[in-house]
């Protein structure tokens, strides 16, 4: 089993009732309870930001010593929910502040970088730095970044999968040499940063219930990472992974299952649940209250699985009995977010307990979805910086030891132990492709 | 649209390229707004009592096929006057609105001579000197056509709801993520349009609505500035959606400019 620690980075310290209400200073597009994209920034306290940056580091530091095997960054734009704008640069003070624990992005959103081989020298530099401790997972960024970035959401498939080869080819392949694609012209790829391990680093893709995403991570032979899914949809996942494995010519082994639990634990299950409030923080939408176009702009997916999302989030809106757009008064937002965390209590999405507690859940979700690499998201909200230390501490000496045994026990084993190939083009030895299976159009 | 009928032509890089033809009179070509041939039903019929009316669904939209290859409105312009503004063609009168404005008047800066008359409602397409296009792409399509609207009354007549996952949601997002395919950086408007602008000798008519909250008086100044000769009538009372709010004057101001310029 490979245990590692994740945090959105929150930025808590903003006055939620201005999130809850209008302005009249808001955008034309904003409306009462948007808490991202529009939102604005003057609620955003930069001296509030210093204290919580420097919790999180001490955070980092308890999360190494207590025995995880990493630590997943991740990075989101625009709004109070994620305090990273750039998984690269958390990666980097990473490299310095832990000695041992692998660094995993989940991930750069590689569709809104205009020039992917920025990203390979910056990863290179993480990868040298850390002795080789980078995981480099890729992401397509939500709807809402490609606003914040201005990338084309209706490229954004194809810039991602483009955007990966160029990424994987600058990381493998001697320069300079040139790109002339679709989506990317370099004319000069060489950069003088390369990954120290080799072939490269490992690619993780993390995501939600997007087939396509699903189906290119297969293709790869990839870890899929799935993001905090519900049981029956993890399941699914599962069968939509191995079938595209199939096709590609290979059995997908449980070696490319990775999963997100939100896991908060204290000696007291009481604390443990008040706490646990706070994954509901932005009403239940851990990035941030939008609107499904902004979510899902036309074109960033299939029809298919645009309506899919959609679904999901009116579903889980009305088990909730949640209006959408609106004021609200803070009281009323916390009635409504104890009730959103008992919908997912009772649906069991969501841990928050003792040790043992936990250790249970994790049990009985290993054994029917049988994931190698397990993310506990540990923390999230105004969750008090002493309180998520002990959770860290707990996780640590409790609940890490024994969900090792029990994976062991289960035979479930990570890609580290097995030293599974980095790629389905490294274990065939399959150059990747240049820039000519892009070149479409041109 | 009712007597309309449905043609459809062949394209050599844009698939089949689908129009809605009828009327009788001068030929008049017309060109929808980025949310698709939705909003031209009314006024088509009125202008078919005196045009000859081609409305084409442009490519990418409605019934039309996409060309995956196209970036950019020009690009639709180009395959759009090959398509209906052809040579052996009788020169139409051009009319477009919003988006097809824009493409409209992308059409007449390469071929100003293929046209008799360029008609731009409430045009897309330039940077305006003050105000801002709205960005279509931070509303609901729903939100973004009722804003287009003075007249509430003309929006509940107009336009309903559409549902998730029906035929005309599917519709509404196909057209939409043609827009963003084309139209997203920068957001509706195209940096070299003004300098291309004067090469258009078409006699030119722009008709905007003074409550138009999607297109800000600044555009039709610089359209205005940009080709010589236009004549801008401002419509009081109205918004963006003046084919909605008011047909039959839309109609009579394209027939009296087309009757001027024989």
């Amino acid at each position: 089993m490979f245990l590692a620690y994740f945090t959105e980075q929150p930025m808590s310290a903003y006055p939620e009732e201005a999130a809850l209400s209008s302005h009249s200073f808001d955008h034309p597009a904003r409306e009462a309870g948007d808490s991202v994209l529009l939102f604005s920034n003057r609620f955003f306290n930069p001296k509030e930001g210093a204290r919580l940056y420097a919790e999180r580091m001490e955070e980092y530091r308890e999360v190494e010593r207590a025995g995880f095997d990493g630590i997943m960054v991740n990075e989101h734009h625009n709004g109070p929910f994620c305090m990273q704008p750039r998984c690269n640069i958390t990666s980097a003070m990473l490299t310095g502040l832990t000695q041992r624990v692998k660094i995993v992005q989940l991930g750069n959103p590689i569709s809104t970088w205009d020039n992917p081989v920025q990203l390979a020298e910056e990863t290179a530099m993480i990868d040298m730095m850390s002795g080789g401790r980078l995981v480099a997972g890729i992401v397509r960024g939500g709807g809402n970044e490609q606003f914040a970035n201005n990338a084309n959401p209706a490229f954004n498939r194809e810039r991602f999968e483009e955007g990966h080869d160029l990424l994987v080819k600058a990381w493998t392949q001697p320069g300079p040499f040139r790109w002339e694609g679709n989506h990317y012209q370099v004319p000069v790829v060489n950069p003088w940063a390369v990954p120290l391990q080799k072939p490269h680093p490992r690619v993780w893709v993390p995501g939600v219930t997007s087939t396509e995403t699903i189906a290119f991570a297969a293709r790869h032979r990839y870890p899929y990472i799935c993001l905090n899914t519900a049981e029956e949809e993890t399941l699914r996942i599962w069968k939509v992974y191995g079938d595209a494995a199939e096709e590609a010519g290979y059995k997908a082994g449980e070696d490319l299952r990775g999963y997100l639990m939100r896991c908060h634990v204290q000696e007291d299950e009481d604390r443990a649940v008040a706490n646990a409030v706070e994954f509901e923080w932005m009403q239940g939408e851990f990035t941030g209250m939008s609107k499904p176009w902004l979510i899902s702009p036309a074109g960033y997916s299939s029809a298919e699985s645009r309506m899919a999302r959609m679904k999901l989030i009116a579903d889980r809106d009305r088990l909730a009995g949640k209006q959408s757009g609106g004021e609200k008064t803070p009281e009323q937002a916390e009635i409504q977010k104890k009730k959103l965390l008992e919908v997912e209590l009772e649906r069991k999405s969501i841990i928050a307990g003792t040790p043992a507690q936990a250790i249970e859940r994790i049990r009985r979700w290993l054994e029917v979805t049988r994931p190698s690499i397990l993310f506990l998201w540990g923390n999230d909200g105004k969750i008090p910086h002493e309180d998520s230390m002990r959770c860290i501490r707990l996780l640590g000496e409790e609940v890490i030891p024994a969900v090792r045994e029990i994976g062991d026990e289960l035979g479930i084993h990570d890609p580290f132990e097995l030293d599974s190939p980095v790629s389905l083009a490294a274990e065939r030895g399959v150059p990747t492709p240049d820039a000519s299976a892009w070149a479409v159009y041109s | 649209v009712g007597d309309f009928a449905r043609v459809v032509v062949d394209t050599p890089t844009s698939g089949a390229l689908s129009m809605a033809a009828g009327g009788e009179g001068p030929d008049l070509v017309v060109l929808h707004r980025s949310i698709g041939g939705d909003s031209l039903s009314g006024v088509l019929a009125v202008l078919a009592s005196k045009f000859s009316v081609v409305a084409p669904s442009m490519p990418g939209f409605d019934d039309s096929e996409r060309p995956d290859w196209a970036r950019s409105p020009r690009d639709l312009a180009a395959i759009l006057l090959h398509s209906v503004c052809r040579p052996a063609d009788s020169r139409p009168v051009l009319m477009g609105l919003g988006l097809g404005g824009w493409i409209a008047a992308e059409m007449a800066a390469m071929s100003p001579d293929r046209l008799r008359a360029l008609v731009l409602v409430a045009p897309l397409g330039v940077k305006p000197g003050t105000g801002e296009i709205t960005d279509p792409f931070l509303l609901s399509t729903d939100r973004y056509i009722e804003v287009g609207f003075a007249n509430a009354e003309a929006h509940k007549r107009s336009f309903g709801a559409s549902e998730l996952g029906t035929d005309s949601w599917l519709r509404r997002e196909r057209n939409r993520e043609m827009t963003t395919r084309i139209a997203w950086r920068p957001r509706m408007f195209d940096q070299t349009l003004p300098f291309r602008l004067p090469y258009v000798t078409t006699p030119t008519l722009i008709l905007w609505g003074e409550e138009d909250a999607i297109v800000p008086r600044g555009v039709v100044d610089r359209y205005r500035d940009a080709i010589l000769g236009t004549e801008v009538v401002a419509l009081p009372g109205c918004g963006h959606m003046l084919e909605c709010e008011v047909p039959e004057t839309v109609c009579e101001l394209v027939s009296s400019f087309v009757s001027k310029h024989e």
